[in-house]
């Protein structure tokens, strides 16, 4: 009975408080100034603050050692294919691209995971250059390797005056050539990131073996604390997905055993998807 | 809705949900299907997309070794047309037969596509679901 009576009541005053609000507006801000409404965001201390962060890492860290079949998500590999497949169907094969991301739990201040992986199978053929004066070397490496380009001092020229494209993924070169190759084309290779350096490990004199271990790798980085490579293309068959999966996990392992940290990362859930496709969790412990 | 109930239909809606394509195609007679058709909708190209996007991936999901290609053709010009064809075909490479896609909806031609073919559905027990 009570609540009969009362909602006319609240209504008519809802409704005398809109109409004041819209003709007496103007006048009514002149002379009231009201007070803000909304409660003041709740500020935490630092103690708390440090508190909070405490418990997320502690929750992330336990999330890490729990087995990935617990997880709703998880579907082993070859399940997982069956729906990438599916899910890329008719797409252009460039976009079938596979890829793998691990969460990584590190405390504060851990310098990021990096490395090289080198794919059993590699995603693409990429196309080599080699800078030796030596002829006879050159036509051997040819032979082996297929190389895009090769050359001395005359293929230095012609890629200066721009009769040869740079479009090759990687350039190797013998010790005799790289002063002149960084003075010449320092400003050419250096920014798309193909100029041989003793540092990044592309200048040698046994060039076979250096580009043997570098043709099938491919470099990876932790960023915000994950790391993300793509592994395979979605044609290929599930023992070469497998075999990619499990060389990459090697090499994320391996970069945690050099880390140079007190306390190592660890490595925590992993999900596979593909370009248009869904992401599921994998075992990958 | 959650992130993960959002993922599980999604998985799903591959393998469970969309009834019509789930059948078992005769693989003893057919190697694939081939679509052609524009990259945009105009003249009567909305219906193999739409087949594409709705139906093929659970088409997919129960015949893997089926060969699914897809051919979109880029057409800016208002006079040239685009055959909008969907070609079933067999082992030998050679088309048996062929679907005329233009001006119809999705629904219509997986139901002409399923007269074409032989096959059989998928028995129960062998759908997935997540």
């Amino acid at each position: 009975m009570r609540s009969f009576t009362l909602r006319p009541l609240s209504c008519g005053f809802r409704q005398a408080q809109r109409m004041l609000s819209t003709t007496a507006k103007a006048a009514a801000e002149e002379t009231v100034v009201s007070a803000p409404i909304a409660t003041p965001a709740k500020t935490l201390t630092k103690d708390q603050l440090k508190k909070r962060e405490l418990r997320k890492f502690l929750k992330s860290k336990a999330a890490a050692r729990k087995p990935a079949s617990e997880h709703p998500l998880y579907k082993t590999i070859p399940e997982a294919l069956r729906y990438l497949r599916a899910a890329e169907v008719g797409q252009p094969s460039s976009q079938q691209t596979i890829s793998l991301t691990t969460l990584v739990v590190g405390e504060k201040g851990v310098p990021p995971l990096f490395g090289n992986v080198s794919f059993p199978t590699p995603l693409r053929q990429s196309k080599v250059a080699v800078f030796s004066s030596d002829a006879e070397l050159l036509k051997k490496l040819n032979e082996q390797f297929h190389l895009h380009v090769s050359g001395g001092m005359d293929l230095i020229a012609s890629i200066k005056a721009g009769e040869v494209k740079v479009d090759f993924d990687k350039a190797f070169s013998t010790p005799e050539l790289a002063s002149a190759l960084n003075s010449q084309l320092g400003r050419v290779l250096g920014p798309r990131g193909v100029l041989p350096s003793v540092k990044k490990g592309t200048v040698g004199a046994n060039l076979e073996s250096l580009i043997q271990e570098n043709l099938g790798s491919m470099p990876f980085r932790e960023r915000n604390k994950c790391i993300s490579i793509g592994v395979a293309k979605t044609t290929f068959s599930d023992e070469e997905v497998v075999a990619n999966i499990i060389a990459a996990r090697a090499a994320f392992k391996g970069s945690v055993a050099t880390q140079k940290a007190k306390k190592q990362s660890m490595l925590s859930k992993t999900t596979i998807s593909s370009s248009h496709g869904p992401g599921m969790v994998i075992d990958f412990a | 809705m959650s992130k993960i109930v959002r993922q599980k239909n999604f998985l799903n809606a591959i393998s469970y949900t969309t009834k019509k394509p789930q059948v078992l195609i005769d693989a003893s007679k057919y190697s694939g299907i081939r679509l052609t058709f524009q990259t945009k909708n105009n003249g009567g190209h909305m219906g193999p997309r739409q087949l594409w996007r709705k139906y093929l991936p659970t088409l997919q999901f129960y015949n893997p070794n089926l060969q699914v290609d897809i051919i979109r053709i880029n057409n800016t010009s208002r006079t040239e047309t685009v055959p909008c064809i969907l070609e079933i075909i067999d082992k030998q490479g050679k088309t048996v037969d062929s679907i005329d896609m233009k001006n119809r909806m999705y629904d219509d031609i997986m139901d002409e596509l399923l007269t074409k073919v032989e096959h059989k559905p998928v028995p129960e027990e062998e759908l997935v679901q997540v």
